[in-house]
């Protein structure tokens, strides 16, 4: 592993500084370590000479309001899986974590560090992105708030500068009837994802109609994606054609909208087949959930 | 010119002052610092899980952890759990119920048996409970039935 030094503020005032002192010289930001570390091994190329470790600032939490909830970027995988709160409120978050790696990695990887190392694979992206995820960044004693839409901008890439920090991920507490499914292409939960697809759909309980869905996908385009196609097609056609046939058409535009590649783990055209396959039953699930 | 950084780290409550490069991991510091070398170096990328250790009680693997940010934790490596020289009784099951036959990936694999016994307490797992906390330590011997087995036994 390529050598470099360490830094640890404890405030973020210090972080600050050692930003403004150390960003030319280069700076990387640790957080877990899980995909870091790797790459490290694999000598990817990183330029960087100062590793600033951001555990002390205090960013493993998940705090709950009465209509929203935040989640610290540095919280970790175990504490979102555990977290009772997120259990009864938004189980699509224990069902995705307890689909990633082992138990080992998710005592030490974070939410914000699955996001930021921005594979196109990564678990938790089409999840937050089916709920909306409003993302916190610190920039330059800066804050600013971004959609979860805008941060990925291709395989490894976000909109952060090397000088900026994810610090929270913020999302609405859903007032209708909803639910959301994750489902992921694998053997094992210690797999990447060939295909993820998150499907979070909404009820108007009084009306007694589907008055929102959100899909989304991960490992099929350079980034993970909303498919805002398929999405207006179901709000437009549920009512009008059987469950089945519309389910199919959606399955059908998705798979068109996805841009995946062929590699180790699949061809293209075996993905996009996944993607129907999953589409159409993440839609169907969520379906039967909605109506228990 | 490295740079090493004076670090004090607890493994086993014994306190260790070391100094260690920035980019050394917890496995080489245990087996080449220590000479604590039932946690074994196999893969190197956390996906193998010989090298599964407690940190503060949670299972973590040692390969993607760098030595110089443990300052202020507790480690528990397989050496920490025998009392007085009598096996910790997971050791013993383990070797009751055939669980062992290279015995490579027994350390990492009875470290991440030790983290479920901490979070559960006196609660029995079940046999899910158990799959899922050794789903990240592989065996190439055992099939991995009498591991399983040798967890329950000790209930």
């Amino acid at each position: 592993m390529k050598e470099f030094e360490y830094l640890k503020p404890e405030s973020f005032d210090q972080l600050q500084n050692l930003i403004t002192r150390y960003e030319n010289a280069g700076i990387k930001f640790f957080a877990g370590g899980t995909d870091l570390i790797v790459q490290l091994k694999q000598n990817a190329n990183f330029n960087f000479k100062y590793l600033i470790d951001l555990e002390k600032l205090n960013l493993n939490y998940i705090e709950c309001y009465k209509n929203y909830l935040k989640i610290g970027a540095l919280t970790t995988l175990s504490n979102i899986e555990n977290n009772t709160f997120l259990k009864e409120n938004f189980p699509i978050f224990t069902s995705t974590t307890s689909k990633m790696a082992s138990i080992q990695i998710r005592n030490k990887a974070t939410i914000g560090g699955n996001l930021c190392n921005a594979a196109p694979s990564a678990d938790l992206a089409p999840p937050l992105l089916v709920l909306d995820a409003k993302l916190k960044i610190l920039s330059k004693e800066k804050e600013k708030v971004v959609s979860i839409e805008e941060f990925f901008l291709g395989p490894g890439r976000t909109i952060l500068s090397s000088s900026e920090i994810l610090k929270e991920i913020i999302l609405n507490i859903p007032r209708d009837e909803w639910t959301a499914v994750y489902i992921k292409s694998m053997r094992t939960s210690e797999d990447i994802a060939t295909v993820g697809v998150a499907v979070k759909l909404s009820k108007d309980k009084d009306k007694n109609e589907y008055n929102d869905i959100k899909i989304a996908l991960g490992a099929v385009a350079p980034t993970p994606i909303r498919i805002y196609k398929a999405e207006k097609f179901f709000l437009e056609n549920y009512r009008k054609q059987d469950k089945q046939s519309v389910v199919e058409e959606i399955a059908e535009i998705a798979a068109n909208e996805s841009k995946p590649i062929d590699d180790v783990r699949a061809s293209a055209d075996f993905r996009k087949v996944i993607v129907k396959k999953y589409i159409s039953r993440s839609i169907l699930l969520a379906l039967q959930k909605l109506s228990d | 010119m490295s740079k090493y950084y004076p670090i004090k780290i607890n493994v086993n409550n014994n306190i260790y002052e070391l100094k260690v490069k920035a980019n050394e991991t917890l496995t080489d510091v245990l087996r080449n610092k220590l000479h604590l070398t039932a946690t074994k170096k196999s893969c190197g990328t956390g996906d193998c899980g010989s090298c599964t250790i407690l940190i503060d009680g949670l299972a973590v693997c040692s390969c993607l952890v760098l030595a110089v940010t443990l300052k202020g934790k507790e480690i528990t490596t397989l050496e920490g759990l025998n009392r007085n020289g009598k096996l910790h009784p997971i050791q013993k099951a383990f070797l009751e119920q055939g669980a062992v036959q290279c015995g490579f990936c027994t350390p990492g694999m009875i470290m991440s048996v030790m983290g479920l016994l901490g979070k559960i307490k006196d609660r029995i797992p079940t046999e899910e409970e158990i799959k899922e906390t050794i789903k990240g330590n592989l065996c190439r011997c055992t099939g991995y039935k009498k591991i399983i087995e040798a967890v329950k036994s000790i209930f």
